[in-house]
């Protein structure tokens, strides 16, 4: 408390703090375009930079002209392996979006800086689903696991909200952290039981269970694109309510908010997101906790920037981790799942670090 | 003038478990009013009642003039503001953004603060003399300073009415003397003085303050008026149970509460005084005491 330096002390010039944001989400920007060009240019193949700029010049004439499929059709393996990076990398930018901000309103909701979509069970319900489906259903295609991952996701989310309030009143932070984890230890369970009693679920599950962006395809990329575009400006929307619900449900109250209203907002909103990340790529950890946490120690509390540059960099570190798994080990490749956590430990720690040096 | 509250037969309560009464009151605007009273009494309540926490279970309640049901959310916020007991103070804000969040009333969605916002944060953190810690993160200041920082957001709302649920618990007496005598000068941009309805502890501190005291006891009004109509011997008996002189202040001439202790069921003033700390030592004492006590119990 005593090692305030005495600039911290100064008035603020007014402003100050607003064109600061405004340089971060341009160089958030300017990474994000970084990132998606490493993701196009590098491999565990390598591949000539002019071959990647001439497969890219003839996407959209070709897109428009036949569709995704007929792009691929007779191409040299060079140019199949830059086509193979395309649907990846938007599936990369789209996760990393979708899981960034449904941590961010997943925190804001829950009032809890450790808050992600894990917490209230939505991936375990996503999760549970799509085994159930692979089991009993003989669910193989994308779209249809991307339907059971959602459905799951709602359903877990409709249980959380359900449990909490049986002790009546609207659901309090604390009663959904406690009703996502029975609700969440619920599903696991299942998931675990189903994947123990049938052998072949289980080689399936294992494949679905590492998160990876390289299954799902342009046309599944684009299913789900409105979803989670739904879902980000759903959150959005609430977080000028996220705002206000960061000083105490009273207060908020007391400020004019309709803290049902907002609430659901940004629930359905995470539900959206969380379903369909989990859905494109499987359970992925750690984006969801980190990308809007980092935000907060970079930027202070206000969860409009906190939801806006989480968009923008968990695609970030999405695409970083996808491409660092890819170039460590050629030709094998380590799922995305496994590489983001090896990312973002060190980040989360040295930002932990700093907080506590400038906080306490 | 209209008043700010108009109350007529209000009760309120928590699902089906009653705890405010047939409340009639009138809060007049201009006014500090003071809900003073023992812990439970329904003060809180009817707190909630006023900020719309609580919808009211029976009777009517009107906000200049208005049913308070029939304001939207942010219509409210911009004529009613609240200060809860106990706000929730939130990673990475420095206390100018705290203390703009209070105008969330007033704001758009997004967009960037009016002339008009910047003004009311500015002269809010001026009255709260706060202007030269705006920059510095709220979870760096004092129990003291960060109880200014919260008033100031309350300010900053701009609200005619502000409603501050015991806005000096966790602060020491010259914290107390200092927020509450601000409090009692605050004054709007045009000039009128600001509408302030209060629940305090510390009676001393109420009798300074306030312009009009409301004594309430079991969810009931007791008694209504200045500090020296309400705080008298035989009224802190009723509502506090509390055996209690009241002096002058030669200073001010604000009543002051001097405590005896605790009153008894038909108790007589001159009742032989309680134990004292003095007494703890003398140990063969102490358990004789229960016993001693027994009998008058049954």
């Amino acid at each position: 408390m005593s090692t305030l330096s005495p600039a911290r002390t100064t008035s603020p010039v007014p402003g100050a703090a607003q064109r600061h944001r405004g340089s971060a989400l341009l160089g958030a920007v300017a990474l994000l375009l970084a990132a998606a060009a490493a993701s196009l240019f590098w491999g565990a193949r390598s591949v000539d930079p002019a071959t990647v700029l001439a497969v890219l010049g003839q996407l959209p004439a070709a897109l428009l002209d036949g569709g995704w499929s007929q792009v691929s059709a007779g191409l040299g393996i060079d140019a199949a392996v830059v086509h193979s990076r395309i649907p990846r990398t938007f599936t990369a930018v789209l996760v990393g979006a979708a899981l960034a901000v449904a941590g961010a309103g997943m925190q804001g909701v829950s009032r809890n800086p450790l808050g992600d979509p894990g917490l209230l069970g939505l991936t375990a319900g996503a999760a549970a689903a799509v085994v159930l489906g692979i089991g009993w259903l003989g669910a193989s295609a994308a779209w249809q696991l991307t339907a059971l991952a959602l459905a799951g996701s709602a359903v877990a989310a409709v249980l959380v909200f359900g449990v909490s309030r049986l002790g009546g009143g609207s659901p309090t932070p604390a009663g959904l952290a406690l009703s996502g984890a029975a609700v969440s230890a619920g599903f696991t369970a299942l998931t675990s039981s189903a994947v123990l009693a049938v052998p072949a679920v289980l080689d399936r599950f294992r494949f679905w269970n590492i998160g990876s962006v390289t299954r799902a395809d342009l046309p599944d990329v684009a299913a789900v694109a409105p979803l989670v575009l739904l879902g980000v400006l759903l959150v959005l929307g609430g977080s000028s309510g996220l705002n206000a619900m960061a000083l105490g449900d009273e207060l908020a109250h007391g400020l004019g908010v309709d803290l049902g209203l907002q609430r659901a907002l940004v629930f359905v909103g995470v539900v959206l997101l969380s379903g369909a990340a989990t859905a494109l790529a499987g359970p992925i950890a750690f984006v969801g906790l980190l990308v809007p946490h980092a935000v907060r120690r970079l930027l202070g509390g206000d969860y409009r920037w906190i939801v806006v540059l989480s968009a923008v960099l968990g695609p970030v570190l999405l695409l970083l981790a996808d491409v660092v798994g890819r170039v460590l080990t050629p030709p094998q490749e380590i799922h995305v799942g496994v590489t983001t956590v090896v990312l973002g430990v060190p980040v989360l720690l040295v930002l932990l670090r700093r907080g506590r040096s400038v906080g306490l | 003038m209209t008043p700010a509250f108009r109350i007529r037969g209000l009760d309120l309560g928590y699902g089906d478990r009653p705890v405010v009464h047939e409340v009639d009151l009138d809060v007049a605007h201009g006014c500090t009013t003071v809900l003073i009273g023992a812990n439970g009494c329904g003060k809180s309540t009817l707190l909630k009642g006023l900020s719309r926490q609580l919808r009211p279970a029976g009777g009517t309640l009107e906000a200049d003039g208005r049913d308070v049901r029939s304001w939207s959310s942010r219509e409210y916020a911009r004529s009613v503001s609240l200060l809860p007991q106990s706000p929730v103070v939130p990673e990475g804000l420095t206390v100018a953004e705290l203390v703009e969040r209070g105008r969330h009333p007033h704001r758009r969605w997004w967009g960037a603060p009016s002339p008009d916002d910047d003004a009311a944060v500015a002269r809010a953190l001026e009255l709260t003399e706060l202007t030269a810690l705006a920059a510095r993160p709220v979870e760096e200041l004092s129990g003291g300073q960060r109880q200014r920082a919260w008033i100031a957001l309350t300010l900053a709302q701009g609200a005619r009415t502000m409603l501050l649920d015991e806005p000096t618990s966790f602060l020491d007496l010259a914290h107390q003397v200092d927020l509450l005598d601000m409090l009692h000068g605050l004054e709007h941009p045009d000039g009128t003085r600001a509408t302030v309805v209060a629940v305090l502890h510390e009676l001393n501190l109420a009798a300074r303050v306030a312009d009009r005291l409301v004594a309430m006891a079991d969810g009931r009004i007791v008694a209504t008026g200045t500090p020296h109509e309400v705080l008298t011997p035989a009224l802190l008996a009723e509502v506090f149970g509390l055996r209690a002189d009241v002096a002058h202040d030669p200073v001010g001439g604000h009543p002051v509460v001097l405590p005896r202790g605790r009153a008894r069921e038909g108790s007589s003033p001159d009742l032989p005084d309680l134990p004292v700390l003095s007494d703890l030592p003398d140990l063969p004492a102490v358990p004789a005491a229960p016993s001693a006590a027994e009998p008058a119990r049954r």
